[in-house]
């Protein structure tokens, strides 16, 4: 391996071994859903090559295409629709030192690994099981090994692409503005379209012209030629365009994509109209530190991003499991605006919730340091949450309106409702999480860097703790048949959670008191040579 | 004969973020061997210009060729000889100093060992060897400017480019480093910095130019400013058009 690689590779893992000592302890319930995640994974990957070692080879031979269309979706889909996607070689530091483009390139497609660590070890279990399955010849599994280069250059692509057309103005918001339009297609087709033709395009036996098809039957070792030119071909097609995506960045200059436009106007915007209002709301230092905290997170690309996801994408993810079904009035489809506003509740905590320093970086030193009590900063940061919370709540509600998706004001209720509940708690949780775990964020960079399926796995977990008192309240409804047994628990379970905040509110303070020193000195740093 | 090119020729060189020039057709010669000093006002493109030299950021338009050689189309070659005081973002703050000025080395394929004793002199040079354990991350603004100093000289580089080497540097850091770019200079390297410091750049530059809303306003030998009855500061003052008396508002 060339020195060049191995040394970034030794930088990157000297940072991580510098930093990790002083973050032991903060981390147990990453370490714990991070173990339990690849553990189930890893159950699945020795399942399917149990079961992929016994399987008659007809059989496999529709098994194994759709696994891996379902392999390829996992790996290209989730981290854009999680926002997280791995880790990444940071060019801005890397590129005044005379490395060959080459090897950058050729890190950066190792990295795409971090992504999806789980579909290795899938395509790992595939692979071994095949190699035992009698009817497919000994060769013929190895194959898969192409294909999983094919999934890291498609990666590397789709994840330059996006982060350089996110970065500019104007392009940014075209692109949410076709994400939008995505989201309405099955549903207009559904309503325009006759279902007889429709169903006739999904039976379609699409051939071998895509790429899992090639891949799975030549991992069975049948069709060998125009498999292998199928894979061959798609493969390369994602090599040149991961690597016309990459040289594209290397040029990219994110300063002159993100500058101001010159001609500014001097008009007075609807949103500082809006913030003028906040001092006739809230007290003065309070009202300041709100109107900061919604100016510098609506500035932010990470947080725009993250927010525009939750009424694009965030439509997207689960419209089908909404109206995919034959029953229109199915429980989840009468549910599905509270479904997909919790979905954008879940994402925007990352941004404004559970590490609410993480922007701010060296600023915390003001927080410390300016006549502000500590408690005033914590709850203006929580009302800028939910304010940005509400606001996804109600453009959730306007984009399904305007699809004509189910929509009526009880729905609207019911969503912002539940919610503002459920935010309650997770913004009690997350005071103390950023106290005791605060990381420092770059707002200009656009995607996590940890794998989709663990923050995927880590929101679950708490979710599934947090969503308790809404169950609670649905348990209710069902119960009783009643909306108002419905509103009854879930105004109590509000009076609980203002009750946990205050409590929890003591305990971050006490946090951040003792470990005063700790939090300035982790915010102000940045990082390695990895993203 | 052979016209030796200088270390840094740039012509017409433009750069435009959004509708506004950062950089307005700046023309630009920097003889080999000359301590050239590269001032102007906040915002004037000191560090967008830089940034272009350094390969950081692609010009809209013009040419840069540094030490002969042009930029973009041979710039590994040219990276390869140049030495980088980049701004302290581009430091990583989980390494230790001998760590980082280690990875510098190797970046600049040089081999482990090597590097390592290299790294290890460099800290002692610069006198952060009271430091070795300590993180990037948790060093003071001067030490930080005086590791990446220490990072850049580590492959023997032609040419120096230092963005604000001086900033926030206490006034013994200061000589050192002072010390160790003359030394430098005498042994036949070229050194390019920005500074606002301009006592710093008047005792340690041969050459200046002064740029302002990214052009060029003036330039030449430090002789030719001293041979005035201003001083540099007065020049400065009176080329970048900040003569005028501000009025402070009534509470202040």
């Amino acid at each position: 391996m060339p020195a060049q690689i191995l040394a970034i590779i030794w930088a990157q893992w000297r940072s991580m071994r510098n930093y990790l000592p002083r973050s032991r302890g903060n981390n147990w319930l990453s370490i714990l859903v991070s173990a339990s995640w690849y553990a189930a994974w890893s159950f699945a990957a020795v399942s399917t090559g149990l079961v992929f070692a016994q399987t008659d080879g007809k059989l496999l031979y529709h098994l194994l295409p759709s696994g891996l269309f379902l392999l390829t979706l996992y790996w290209q889909i989730i981290p854009i629709l999680m926002v997280s996607a791995g880790m990444s070689l940071d060019l801005r530091k890397l590129v005044p030192y005379p490395v060959p483009h080459s090897q950058l390139f050729a890190i950066e497609v190792l990295l795409r690994i971090t992504t999806a660590g789980e579909m290795l070890l899938m395509i790992c279990g595939a692979l071994a099981g095949l190699l035992f399955n009698r009817t497919v010849p000994a060769w013929a599994p190895w194959t898969l090994l192409i294909y999983i280069a094919f999934n890291l250059f498609l990666s590397v692509g789709l994840r330059d692409l996006l982060a350089r057309v996110l970065a500019r103005k104007r392009v940014r918001e075209l692109l949410i503005f076709v994400m939008v339009l995505l989201a309405a297609l099955p549903q207009i087709l559904l309503r325009s379209v006759d279902s007889r033709s429709l169903n006739r395009f999904f039976a379609y036996e699409p051939g071998r012209i895509w790429p899992w098809m090639g891949a799975g039957h030549l991992a069975l070792g049948t069709n060998d030629i125009p498999s292998l030119i199928n894979v061959v071909c798609w493969t390369a097609a994602a090599y040149l365009f991961a690597k016309m995506q990459f040289g594209k960045n290397l040029r990219f200059d994110t300063s002159e994509a993100a500058a101001p436009d010159r001609i500014q106007s001097t008009r007075v915007s609807l949103l500082d109209r809006g913030f003028r209002l906040l001092p006739a709301i809230l007290p003065d230092p309070l009202a300041a530190l709100v109107d900061k905290e919604i100016r510098m997170l609506a500035r932010s690309p990470r947080f725009r991003l993250v927010f525009l996801m939750g009424f694009s994408f965030g439509l997207i993810i689960w419209l089908p499991m909404a109206f995919g079904n034959k029953n229109p009035n199915s429980v989840f489809s009468s549910h599905y605006l509270t479904a997909v506003t919790v979905y954008g509740l879940m994402l925007l905590g990352e941004v404004c919730i559970w590490n609410v320093f993480g922007f701010d970086r060296s600023a915390v030193q003001i927080y410390y340091s300016a006549p502000v009590k500590l408690s005033t900063v914590l709850i203006a940061k929580n009302i800028a949450a939910l304010f940005f919370v509400m606001a996804e709540a109600l453009i959730i509600a306007f984009v399904c309106f305007l699809l004509r998706l189910p929509f009526t004001a009880a729905m609207l209720l019911e969503s912002i409702m539940v919610t503002l509940t459920m935010a309650l708690f997770l913004l009690a949780i997350g005071n103390m999480m950023s106290m005791k775990n605060p990381r420092p964020v770059d707002p200009g960079q656009s995607w996590r860097k940890t794998s989709a399926g663990k923050v995927q796995a880590m929101l679950l977990f708490i979710y599934a703790v947090v969503s308790a008192p809404v169950g609670l309240a649905y348990a209710a409804r069902y119960a009783f048949e009643s909306d108002i047994a419905f509103y009854a628990v879930l105004a109590f379970d509000i009076g609980v959670g203002i009750v946990v905040y205050w409590v929890a509110m003591d305990s971050a303070l006490d946090t951040a008191r003792f470990r005063k020193e700790d939090i300035v000195s982790v915010l102000s740093r940045g990082e390695g040579p990895l993203l | 004969m052979t016209e030796i090119s200088p270390a840094i020729a740039v012509r017409d060189l433009r750069k435009v973020y959004a509708s506004k020039a950062a950089v307005d057709g700046l023309n630009l010669t920097v003889p080999r061997g000359s301590f050239f000093g590269f001032l102007g006002p906040n915002g004037a493109g000191k560090t967008t210009t830089i940034r272009m030299l350094m390969g950081l950021a692609p010009p809209t338009s013009g040419t840069i060729e540094i030490l002969g050689l042009p930029m973009p189309g041979r710039e590994d070659e040219v990276k390869e000889k140049i030495g980088l005081v980049p701004d302290e973002s581009m430091l990583f703050d989980h390494l230790t100093g001998p760590e980082f000025i280690e990875f510098v080395g190797r970046m600049y394929r040089l081999p482990r060992e090597v590097a390592r004793e290299r790294a290890r002199e460099l800290i002692a040079l610069f006198e952060l060897d009271g430091s070795q354990r300590k993180m990037i991350g948790d060093y003071s603004k001067g030490m930080r400017k005086r590791v990446a100093m220490a990072a850049a000289l580590i492959h023997r580089p032609q040419l120096f480019l230092m963005d604000e080497p001086f900033e926030g540097v206490d006034a013994v850091g200061a000589r050192l480093m002072k010390d160790i770019l003359i030394a430098q200079v005498r042994q036949g390297a070229t050194i390019f910095l920005t500074s606002h410091v301009l006592e710093v750049v008047e005792r340690l530059c041969d050459h200046i130019a002064i740029i302002n809303e990214g052009k060029i306003v003036t330039e030449g030998a430090i002789d030719e400013f001293r041979s005035g009855t201003e001083s540099l500061e007065d020049t400065f003052v009176r080329v970048v058009g900040a003569e005028r008396m501000t009025e402070s508002p009534d509470w202040l």
